[in-house]
């Protein structure tokens, strides 16, 4: 599952819902929180957005990218939204095995990781740590990303039943 | 350390005092008056907690690990439930200080408990004047003594059937008990516990009614499997009772965890790996399936029986035709919204479908108070209901449906109309898959602002029913929709949420219904009030069009622009997906009710920001109801 680097940004505040209507199109409307879409920005970046609630969002792009999708955020800068990365958020990028991955995993009610649909989201916790599911496809690969504390990161991998790929 | 069995159970005592067991019984103890135990229970056990004569607190302590180290944290409990109290249901558990759920509530037929404050303690008595009073907290002090448990001064407990609440400017408040004699807690360990529990022992305050009794608890096994339900008590002499599943809530659980209790009755709030937009825009654009088993259904039968509703109903019974229906409310002598709800007319006998189990009590009063001969007869149990709503519910029931005689077809029942006869089909993969033919009321009504209808059928079929429309659906990308993506439905389409747009002290014309009393009638319950009431209401109803993105709460205050005077209140408000604009439903004074008028809402704490909005119609998604009448 290897390809070019990605990156995690997060967008929200009260204009969130607004201005990630102009970036990702008209299709954000219709996607719960913890639901995702794949959209581009400018016809030309590819990314991949979740919905964490009414108006937060989180992006996996392309590191390449990033500039670009910056550029076209800060359109946005009169809006009351940020953009960030977070140095503390960390992300592991499994196969879409996800009959391995969810008896590991406790989701928090009333979210179900088993029968978790691609672009959808759940909380949870594998061995008491917290975990984001996310299963959704990543440079056109069905895949399943789990973002948790950065610092939880080496032990979450060492307790997987998968390879992890190479993601940051 | 190993679980032991009580050494103190009690079993050949001869409880006549209380209500029958709800499953095997494991163990029991007898909590005399203003005194405590300590007992036992396993991972799994069920723990019950009777109010034996009414009006007694009963607080309650649990200790898990080796060391009893985990024990109750009611600061953490409030924080991850986000409730003053848990409640059965999702947000059920109660914690430790690192966060473990200890036990979770099960069943609880009181519905008023304290999470807040300690058991009570001898300071509390000293400062009252009882210097030496015996205290909850001294008696757990002894009872856990046994077990190596330091002593406090005062213990943090749930203090169960203990009547306290934080008022708006944050005093908690109390006052007697709410529980009345056989009324319950039912808890479910979720570890081994050690667990205390006092009958209270105050006798200075209302808090035990002046006169502490006792409290029995019951063990019940783990191989039990008890519902989750809350107890509900609709008039002050109704048994209490416990919310329930409609007919098709085991076939809706299989598609979500995310269940609320609603009028009596467990209702989703939306479906895994859907969520209340697609839900949303599955009503807009294809056709969503709902369960609404939990309005209430009322036969009236008799001679009197349209006189009765001429009465008691706000529109004018006598004009509709047989097979067709009408909205309105049942009112008080002031005017006021008992209820809403549509009448059914079968020719000589009627159906009220409305919310409130109580209708029944009421309407049977006015039948007396006027001498009317009618029978009515309560009919929740035997009618559950599903709404098919959506453009393409009319392309998805078409050939699902035959009408008994005289009724004609689907396409040809307008709105407003309704016609029993059978929904028909095959369901593949079920045992009643072979052309199962489904009997059925279809009433072309709704609640959502789009065209659909509702169909109500027997429970012993509902499940049948579900699954045949939910197949028949799939070709059309039919959903299951939940009740958040229906109140963002509902508020769109202006359509009034009891308790939210009105109550027994709102008149049809401050909650924009005023179309639906017929004035012209000679004689009905609040007719003197509201021909005073309709010139010139309090209030108005009317919708509000938001600058911005944020989204209004039900209480917010609204104001002319620029003025620290209040003219009005947000009853509900949402984010509409469709208009791409946060909307609302107020009630405002009517000189600042009409449309165009430009008005302030108060966010925040009603002063550090305003949001200007417009008032427009109370229907700010297609207000004409062309899609509705289509």
């Amino acid at each position: 599952m290897s390809g070019p680097p990605t990156v995690l940004v997060d967008l929200a505040g009260f204009d969130g819902l607004p201005v990630a209507r102009a970036l990702f199109g008209s299709a954000i409307d219709r996607i719960a929180p913890f639901q995702s879409l794949e959209s581009l920005i400018g016809e030309t970046i590819p990314v991949s957005v979740l919905r964490l609630c009414e108006n937060n969002f989180r992006v996996r792009l392309a590191e390449s990218d990033l500039a670009a999708f910056t550029a076209a955020f800060q359109l946005h800068q009169q809006q009351q939204v940020w953009l960030k990365q977070f140095d503390w958020l960390g992300s592991l990028l499994l196969p879409d095995q996800m009959h391995l991955l969810a008896p590991l995993i406790t989701p928090k009610p009333p979210h179900r990781i088993a029968g978790l649909q691609p672009n959808c989201a759940a909380p949870g916790r594998i061995n008491n740590i917290s975990v984001l599911v996310w299963r959704h496809a990543i440079q056109a690969k069905p895949a399943v990303e789990l973002h948790l504390a950065s610092e939880d990161r080496s032990t979450v991998e060492s307790l997987l039943p998968l390879a992890v790929g190479d993601l940051p | 350390m190993p679980m032991k069995t009580p050494a103190v159970a009690e079993f050949d005592a001869d409880y006549s005092d209380l209500p029958a067991p709800l499953g095997r019984v494991v163990a029991e103890y007898r909590v005399e008056a203003a005194t405590a135990l300590a007992y036992r229970v396993q991972a799994g056990q069920y723990i019950q907690i009777i109010d034996v004569e009414g009006s007694q607190c009963s607080d309650f302590l649990a200790f898990a690990g080796e060391q009893f180290e985990q024990e109750l944290d009611a600061t953490v409990t409030r924080t991850l439930n986000g409730l003053a109290i848990p409640r059965a249901g999702l947000h059920g558990k109660y914690f430790s200080q690192t966060m473990q759920p200890l036990f979770e509530v099960i069943q609880d037929t009181c519905g008023r408990h304290d999470n807040f404050l300690l058991a009570c303690t001898a300071r509390y008595y000293e400062d009252v004047g009882y210097p030496g009073h015996p205290s909850c907290s001294e008696n757990f002090n002894q009872v856990l003594q046994p077990y190596g448990i330091q002593p406090r001064p005062g213990w943090s407990a749930v203090n169960f059937f203990y009547n306290t609440a934080v008022d708006c400017e944050g005093a908690i408040v109390g006052g007697e008990s709410w529980s009345r004699p056989g009324d319950y807690v039912l808890l479910r360990a979720g570890c081994d516990l050690l667990c205390a529990s006092s009958s209270c022992a105050d006798d200075v305050d209302p808090t035990n009614a002046w006169n502490p009794t006792a409290i029995h608890v019951r063990i019940y096994a783990a191989s039990e499997d008890f519902p989750q339900a809350i107890g509900r008590r609709v008039s002050p002499t109704a048994p209490v009772r416990l919310s329930r599943d409609s007919a098709f809530t085991p076939r809706i659980r299989e598609l979500t965890n995310h269940l609320v209790e609603y009028n009596g009755f467990w209702v989703p709030n939306s479906f895994a790996n859907y969520g209340p937009q697609a839900e949303y825009w599955a009503l807009r654009e294809r056709a969503v399936l709902l369960d609404l088993s939990a309005l209430r259904k009322f036969e009236i039968h008799g001679p009197d029986a349209c006189a009765l509703l001429q009465i008691a109903f706000s529109r004018n019974v006598a004009k509709l035709a047989t097979g067709q229906s009408a909205y309105g409310c049942l009112l008080n002598p002031h005017g006021g919204i008992i209820d809403d709800g549509i009448v059914f007319c079968f020719g000589d006998a009627y159906r009220y479908v409305g919310n409130c189990d109580t209708d029944a009590d009421w309407l049977q009063r006015v039948a007396d108070q006027y001498g009317f001969t009618v029978s009515i007869e309560r009919m929740s149990d035997q009618l559950h209901n599903l709404a098919l709503q959506g453009p393409l519910s009319r392309d998805i029931l078409r050939p699902l449906v035959k009408f008994d005689e005289p009724f004609t077809t689907l396409d040809q029942l307008g709105y407003f109309r309704f016609a029993t006869g059978t929904v028909s089909g095959t369901v593949s993969g079920t045992v009643s898959g072979n052309g199962t033919m489904i009997p059925v009321l279809i009433s072309r009504t709704g609640y959502t602002g789009e065209l659909g209808y509702e169909l109500f059928v027997h429970p012993d079929r509902g499940a049948e029913l579900w699954d045949l429309l939910m197949q028949a659906g799939q070709p059309y990308n039919l959903l299951p929709m939940g009740m958040l993506a229906l109140d963002c439905a509902r508020i769109e389409a202006g359509l009034l949420a009891a308790g939210r747009e009105f109550d027994d002290l709102t008149s049809p014309y401050q909650a924009g219904i005023g179309w639906a009393v017929a004035l012209k009638q000679p004689d009905f319950i609040g007719k003197a009030a509201l021909e005073q009431i309709k010139p010139h209401p309090p209030k108005v109803a009317v919708g509000l069009v938001l600058a911005g993105n944020e989204v209004a709460a039900h209480g917010q205050s609204v104001y002319p622009v620029g003025e620290r005077w209040r003219v009005g209140m947000i009853t509900s408000a949402t984010f509409s997906p469709i208009l791409h604009q946060s909307i609302a439903l107020a009630q405002v004074a009517p000189e600042y009710g009409a449309i165009g008028t430009e008005l302030e809402v108060g966010f925040v704490d009603g002063m550090k920001r305003r949001v200007r909005a417009i008032v427009g119609p109370l229907a700010a998604y297609d207000p004409s109801k062309s899609r509705v009448k289509a």
